[in-house]
């Protein structure tokens, strides 16, 4: 369970003017998630950096939900891949050293 | 060397506002760092397409440019200057006339400037005004050790032919840039210098890796002192420590020595911390006596 603070989500769509219906079909696509409490919905401040990238891909690279839902999991591969490459080059390293 | 904003982008001199937008978008969705996570390159070819974009976006920026080339963002004081010629011109009865001729429709080059200012403010006479630019920004890499890195120190750095002598604070990370106010290229016309960005690189240890101010290390212990607890022997930056290693110890334990990480950046006499791994060491080879003990130890043992 997150512990950290939330944002209302429509408190932060406003002020950032950003359109609702796109964080809502985010979060319907699982690439969000945002916290209901009596039937509101609020947006927890470790996913705003990711929101945001989210919002630049939409409005400023003209991507589409669905591109941005593919790149999104090709992203995270792609995380996951550097991880385990600087894993393994700190691994490759030792050897080297021997 | 400057770059060809038209070029950056990929489109012709006379394209629309349209095309440089689309130009720029399929650019953009290529090299964005939000696509391009670690990648400096991409970094690096995505604040040109950025800096291509804003200038060829906006209609008065772009004709400046035009005009102008590299040296567009001085434009304004090119036009008053520009200006004041005319006006001086008029009053001393002048034939007036277009004084950046030859210059429009195309980018300017160093020597079409150097061309301009002596068209400019070569004559005699008086009244002579001078339009000063800012020099160019240089950019120098300094490399160093983990261990250099440590300690507050002097570097020589050799920048466009010219020996320069630098102090680096101790802690400064891998990737952090420094400005060096004056000590880039030189200004015009008696105009500032500009400043010179130092990016650090700094290399890996082989024994610590660090994170910010603190520090991680693996120290092998051996089964007994692993089981039983004892004292290990541990060299840090600053020599050796003795570590008290507690019963029971397992593999992967981390251990925390407050205050024996990196210097904090420009805090002097503060340090991070250094965290301790332990590995623990299962014997490869077994005399007889010590395979006896542990056909011994293992009757004693209960079935995992």
């Amino acid at each position: 369970m997150s512990t950290e603070p939330l944002i209302p989500m429509d408190l932060y769509c406003r002020h950032e003017e950003l359109d609702i219906t796109f964080v809502q079909a985010l979060t319907e696509r699982g690439l969000i998630h945002v916290v209901m409490q009596e039937e509101r919905s609020y947006i927890a401040s470790d996913q705003l950096a990711r929101l945001e990238q989210l919002a630049r891909m939409h409005f400023d690279l003209d991507i589409n939900l669905e591109g941005i839902e593919a790149i999104s999991h090709m992203l995270e591969r792609v995380d996951r891949m550097q991880q385990e490459m600087r894993a393994l080059q700190e691994r490759l390293r030792v050897y080297e050293r021997e | 060397m400057a770059m060809d904003y038209y070029q950056v982008l990929g489109v012709e001199r006379n394209a629309t506002v349209d095309a440089i937008k689309a130009a720029y978008r399929k650019l953009a969705r290529k090299y964005h760092p939000d696509l391009n996570p670690n990648d400096k390159e991409a970094k690096r070819k995505f604040q040109e397409i950025n800096e291509a974009n804003e200038v060829l976006s906006d209609p008065e920026s772009r004709k400046k440019y035009d005009k102008y080339g590299e040296h567009w963002k001085h434009a304004d004081q090119f036009e008053a200057a520009e200006k004041e010629r005319g006006g001086r011109q008029g009053r001393a009865g002048g034939t007036g006339g277009q004084p950046f001729e030859g210059f429009g429709g195309g980018n300017m080059n160093e020597e079409d400037l150097n061309d301009l200012f002596g068209s400019m403010f070569g004559g005699s006479g008086g009244g002579r005004r001078e339009v000063k630019f800012r020099g160019q920004d240089y950019q120098a890499e300094s490399h160093l050790d983990l261990l250099d890195a440590r300690t507050t120190h002097k570097q020589t750095l050799s920048v466009n032919g010219k020996q320069l002598r630098i102090t680096v604070p101790a802690g400064v990370e891998d990737g952090q840039t420094i400005r060096i106010p004056g000590q880039g290229g030189p200004g015009v016309n008696g105009g500032p210098a500009g400043d010179l960005y130092i990016t650090f690189v700094v290399k890996d240890h082989p024994r610590f890796k660090r994170t910010g101010a603190d520090l991680h290390t693996t120290l092998d212990i051996n089964l007994s002192t692993a089981v039983l607890g004892g004292e290990a022997v541990l060299e840090t930056l600053d020599g050796k420590v003795k570590l008290k290693v507690a019963p029971h110890t397992q593999s992967g334990t981390r251990a925390k020595l407050k205050g024996k990480g990196f210097p904090v950046y420009k805090h002097e006499g503060h340090h991070g911390d250094l965290y301790v791994t332990y590995q623990v060491k299962l014997p490869t080879t077994l005399t007889d006596e010590q395979r006896a003990l542990f056909e011994q130890l293992a009757k004693t043992e209960p079935q995992p």
